[in-house]
């Protein structure tokens, strides 16, 4: 009885997070900026996450609480990342959306952009990975990252303006201008 | 051109990235949406700020896993889920050992991959949990198909005639013309494996690997003796079986046995082989592996 019942724990467990396991890989290997560790921390993540499903309840948000997962588990390997100084919260985050910042192509090569990304700190990629890639509320995303939302605000605005930067900087090498009428909005 | 706000359109600015992530609330994207539709310069940032988020978004899902990831947290888990009650204290251990192992492993052309030992061990225990002739595709398929890289392009059709012989020429369209659409054409040979010979073709779809397997029976086995065939379509029984997130289905023709493995569900795959099977048991009805 007990193997039948944790046999059917398995496969229920299996069946709500296998689905996730690609996001996951993505996330590790785009913060990690390695891939094998990537895969080290996805498997360790998947294994922590087996061990408290008797603690997730059906029905809710198995996507969100994998990601808080794997950062737990990425966290022992950049252990760093809190403590980076941060100005006010709320002046930060009005500050980085009102400054100038220049124009990108409109073209971006995945390569440039996944350059541009790699280039912008830790703490704040994640976030924008968080919101932008995978589509989290700012309040998913602070419970993932156990931190305010607040916060989430800031390092996303900075984020966003530093990969923009980035990518603006790439267009300026190739001697790309663009002007009003070029940009093609999403 | 400068993109500078100007001064009535700073408030706007402040709140574009909580417009654009959908958090602002009604009352304040109404009024903000009708400031950008009747405003060049919101207009023009809301589109290059909406075409970065885009390209970003692209760009990151455009990475796919190796095709060994899901096969290898599975055997962790397999792993860990077959300790018995009251070991609880070797779980960290085990999982640590299972990190450790996996962080000693051979790297081939970049990529971490489980060791001989300990692919063998997941095969085991994945192929005993069906029938033993259905069990046989299924464990070419995760030695052969799961364990390995593929090139970054779908070789041409001509390079993989060649690498099987003009004889299995038909076999590459009844195959790529009833496959599901993203998935493409990457590994054609022929392999052994515990004493037999295979034709082994194998399709992906950036992370999801499909197979189709095809091995000469041997000494008078039979996919009818043990198995209820789930179809008979043109009067052609086919087998289904399935193990974690594996389908297998089988069809047999007097002297061979054909398998479709994927991981696709269990009704689009025995679909997939009954859509292939009057084209596959007329070929191997008269071609030797």
């Amino acid at each position: 009885m007990k193997t039948s019942a944790g046999a059917d724990a398995l496969e229920r467990f299996e069946s709500e997070a296998m689905p996730h396991l690609n996001d996951l890989y993505r996330m590790a290997s785009r913060v990690l900026g390695d891939t094998s560790r990537a895969q080290d921390v996805v498997q360790e993540a998947f294994l922590q996450a087996w061990k408290s499903f008797h603690r997730f309840e059906p029905g809710t948000n198995c996507r969100a609480w994998l990601f808080k997962i794997l950062f737990h588990c990425l966290n022992h390997y950049r252990r760093k990342w809190f403590r980076f100084p941060l100005l006010k919260d709320s002046e930060e985050f009005l500050e980085a959306n009102v400054t100038y910042v220049p124009p990108v192509a409109a073209r971006l090569t995945d390569e440039e952009v996944l350059a541009a990304l790699e280039r912008i700190p830790a703490d704040y990629r994640s976030v924008v990975l968080l919101v932008d890639v995978e589509e989290f509320s700012y309040r998913e995303a602070a419970g993932i990252l156990s931190i305010p939302i607040g916060t989430v605000m800031s390092r996303l605005s900075r984020g966003r303006k530093l990969l923009r930067e980035y990518l603006a900087g790439v267009a300026q090498g190739y001697g790309i201008r663009t002007a009003a009428g070029e940009v093609q909005g999403a | 051109m400068i993109l500078i706000p100007p001064e009535q359109c700073r408030p706007v600015w402040q709140k574009m990235d909580l417009y654009l992530s959908k958090e602002l609330g009604v009352a304040e994207s109404v009024p903000l949406e009708s400031h950008v539709e009747g405003c060049p310069y919101c207009a023009r940032e809301v589109a290059m700020r909406r075409h970065v988020r885009s390209g970003l978004r692209i760009a990151v899902r455009s990475v796919t896993p190796p095709p060994f990831l899901e096969a290898r947290v599975r055997f962790a888990l397999l792993h860990t889920a077959q300790r018995p009650q009251g070991k609880r204290l070797l779980a960290p251990a085990l999982a640590g050992v299972l990190i450790l192992f996996g962080g000693s492993m051979a790297y081939e052309l970049g990529y971490l991959r489980l060791t001989t030992a300990g692919q063998q061990h997941y095969v085991d225990a994945v192929s005993q949990r069906v029938s033993h002739l259905l069990a046989v595709g299924l464990r070419d398929h995760i030695e052969c198909a799961l364990f390995r890289k593929y090139p970054a392009d779908a070789p041409p059709a001509e390079q993989l005639v060649k690498s099987i012989g003009a004889q299995y020429r038909d076999l590459l369209p009844i195959v790529t013309n009833h496959a599901p659409k993203p998935f493409r054409l990457m590994m054609v040979h022929r392999c052994r494996s515990n004493g037999r010979r295979f034709l082994h073709l194998a399709l992906r779809d950036g992370s999801r690997t499909l197979s189709l397997v095809v091995t000469a029976k041997v000494g008078g086995e039979s996919l009818a003796e043990g198995l209820v065939p789930e179809l008979q379509q043109s009067g052609i029984p086919i087998y289904h079986g399935g193990a974690e997130s594996f389908q297998i289905d089988a069809l047999e023709t007097p002297r061979h046995m054909v398998y479709v493995i994927s991981g696709l569900s269990a009704r689009e795959n025995t679909e997939l082989l009954r859509a292939m099977a009057p084209g596959l048991h007329r070929l191997f009805s008269s071609v030797e592996i």
